[in-house]
């Protein structure tokens, strides 16, 4: 077993709703359900779900940028929202982000030399110019950039070239994790697949961990060892990244994999139902019974009645149904 | 019926800008009947959303058409915009990618549906009114709970879609044309718009024009496809013989880079992930496009004779009575996998 760089447990978020009134109580909607994820180091962890899910919460959670209501995000056994100001500041070189938009992350009026240096100018205080240049130089490289386009500005690469420019920003502390959201979801499949490589070869040179966030079950597969799937906020299915998909055991996870078009497969078949299609959306209490029942195929009296605990299918891999 | 509804007959969209002309889309010859159903592939910049404007004609203004393009037997490049409107939202329509912007946010979607029909069939408000129910009805999104007084901000991303389908449908037309209806939508909601677009394609026998470049949507929604590269159309054919051989590079290229092609090639055991067949290099700028095959310099089987000339778009076989064509010197052999 090696290192475990990445644990959350038991992550609440919850958001205020507004109030109907000034005199009526706040109530809450809960985005994040006692979350619990487990990254080892050098290990990618994918996260799959549909937009409102929470995944990007959850990211923002792991980042520091959301204190959760309850729970903790433990980064290479530290704690990071119990930790001071300072001591945050140093453990941020240990974790930085990719984000989905390569055209709205980067500054348009910096250089990339300014874009890229600016995580050691806020986080690494004191490195002298040499340093700072000689960091440059290293990851540009590592991102397959020429040392040129340091000077250029963003408007002059293109999408693919501007995620490496995203990804060489994040590179620059030399970090253990790397939180990426949705980071090939704006390219196109050609330069998504030069991405998802230099992603791939980055971890195995320098040891990163990924945790991936992706709405693409096919990008997570490509990328990730594990993956868990999150629904209204909770985990709902969680194992080997190949395991799940080819034989998932919780229905959403199921529908999720059979909604995905493939090529080869013929004609489409319809799913013909006559109820109108509905999606279950999250609820401000955390009332009893299964947040998919309303939905799913295969709901039973149980469903309604009692919250599923997750439920382990093998050793290292778990779903979060009666019915697993 | 045998007479094609739309055809292009080396159709060009040329671009001006300052004093250099450029074509934006070169030589396209497509055909479209009543009721068949036709995929445009590519990545972006290839020219396939162009390709579609120009047939609404909504092209930018610094554009315009070359070449053939007529409409049911009637020449659509020079016509007028008053002539063009009569043709546009009456007897073709398009389904656009983003169902946030594309809908009018101080406007009821009831109000939207209902335009096109009292616009083009000058029905009476209440009618028209009656009909937009009935396609609100149709299209999935049942009274009461979907009144046509709502905004398009009370409704999710896929029930807007399902509003811009209404809108689309609402006169009937005998083209539809659909711009990447589902990329910006959840894979669940996507497969409930599929599903949608499939049901009235059948029922209606409207024609349907679907650009995409998501080959698993095509591969299931198509029975012909064009796939573009840098304003050309470099293989087409039917949607099962353009898949099972994939004659051009480019095209097997695009599938193989794909994660369902990562998907399908085995696995190695031992050390390392199994990297994905990435596409050296990237798409040549529409300025920029060489005087040969402008795939050559990202091209994995490239010949000294692909740098000499344009290739042609080639016969390859004919299989009930459609033709599969590529537009390389050396197309691939080999079928590909399964």
């Amino acid at each position: 077993m090696s290192e475990v760089i990445l644990k959350t447990t038991d992550l609440v978020r919850e958001y205020d709703l507004p109030r109907p009134s000034i005199f009526s109580k706040q109530s809450r909607l809960r985005v994040l359900h006692s979350v619990s994820i487990e990254l080892q180091a050098g290990r990618s962890l994918g996260i799959v779900g549909e937009s409102g899910s929470g995944k990007s919460t959850l990211a923002r959670a792991v980042m520091g940028l959301e204190r959760p209501q309850s729970g903790e995000v433990n980064i290479a056994g530290k704690d990071i929202y119990a930790l001071d100001r300072a001591g945050l500041r140093e453990a941020r070189k240990g974790f930085q982000a990719i984000f989905q938009d390569p055209y709205g992350s980067l500054d348009p009026r910096h250089t990339v030399r300014t874009i890229i240096s600016e995580p050691i100018v806020s986080l690494e205080r004191g490195t002298s110019t040499a340093e700072r240049n000689k960091r440059i130089a290293e990851v540009l490289e590592a991102v397959g950039l020429p040392l040129a386009s340091a000077d250029k500005f963003p408007h002059e690469f293109s999408g693919g070239q501007r995620q490496r420019i995203a990804i060489a920003r994040a590179l620059i502390t030399r970090p253990a994790l790397i939180v990426a959201d949705e980071p090939v979801s704006a390219l196109d499949v050609s330069i998504q697949a030069q991405v998802l490589n230099l992603m791939m070869d980055l971890q195995e040179k320098l040891g990163l961990s990924y945790l991936f966030i992706s709405h693409d079950l096919g990008v997570v597969r490509a990328i990730t060892d594990r993956v868990a799937v999150m629904h209204l906020g909770r985990i709902v299915e969680e194992g080997p990244t190949a395991e799940v998909f080819d034989n998932p055991r919780h229905p959403y996870t199921q529908a999720l994999v059979a909604a995905v078009p493939k090529p080869f497969s013929g004609r489409r078949k319809r799913i013909r139902s006559d109820a109108p299609p509905q999606t279950p959306v999250h609820t401000a209490t955390t009332a009893a019974g299964c947040a998919y029942a309303a939905v799913c195929p295969m709901r039973q009296e149980i469903c309604r009645t009692r919250t599923p605990e997750a439920k382990p299918v093998s050793p290292a891999w778990s779903a979060r149904c009666h019915f697993a | 019926m045998t007479k094609p509804l739309l055809r292009m007959t080396g159709m060009s969209v040329e671009l001006t800008a300052g004093t250099s002309q450029v074509d934006i889309v070169c030589d396209i010859d497509l055909e479209l009947k009543r009721g068949e159903r036709l995929g445009i592939v590519g990545e972006s910049g290839s020219g396939k959303s162009m390709t579609a404007l120009a047939v609404m004609g909504l092209l930018p203004q610094r554009m315009r058409v070359r070449g053939e393009l007529s409409f049911d037997g009637r020449n659509l490049a020079g016509l007028s915009e008053a002539d063009y409107c009569d043709y546009r939202g009456r007897r073709m329509a398009m389904i656009f990618q983003e169902p946030m912007t594309a809908l009018n946010p101080v406007k009821s979607i009831g109000a939207q549906i209902a335009e096109g029909r009292r616009l083009h069939l000058g029905e009476t408000r209440a009618d028209a009114e009656k009909r937009a129910r009935a396609l609100l009805d149709r299209v999935g999104l049942p009274a009461p709970r979907f009144d046509l007084d709502l905004y398009p901000h009370q409704l999710s991303g896929g029930q807007r879609q399902r509003v811009m389908i209404a809108m689309a449908i609402a006169c009937e037309p005998d083209l539809l044309i659909a711009d990447e209806p589902t990329t910006a939508l959840d894979v669940t909601v996507q497969a409930q718009i599929l599903d949608l677009l499939d049901e009235l394609v059948e029922d209606t026998g409207t024609a349907l024009m679907l650009i995409t470049h998501d080959l698993g949507v095509v591969s299931e929604m198509t029975d012909r496809i064009a796939v573009m590269y840098a304003g050309r159309i470099i293989e087409t054919g039917r949607t099962d013989d353009v898949f099972a051989r994939m004659a051009h590079p480019y095209a097997r290229g695009l599938f193989a880079a794909s994660p369902h092609g990562a998907a399908l090639a085995p696995r190695q055991a031992g050390e390392g992930r199994p990297r994905l067949n990435a596409i050296p290099g990237i798409v040549p700028d529409p300025f920029g496009r060489p005087p040969h095959c402008s795939f050559a310099e990202r091209c994995a089987y490239v010949q000294p004779d692909c740098r000499r000339a344009i290739p042609a778009l080639d016969l390859i076989n004919t299989d009930e009575n459609v033709e599969h064509r590529a537009a390389c010197f050396h197309p691939r052999e080999r079928m590909v996998a399964p």
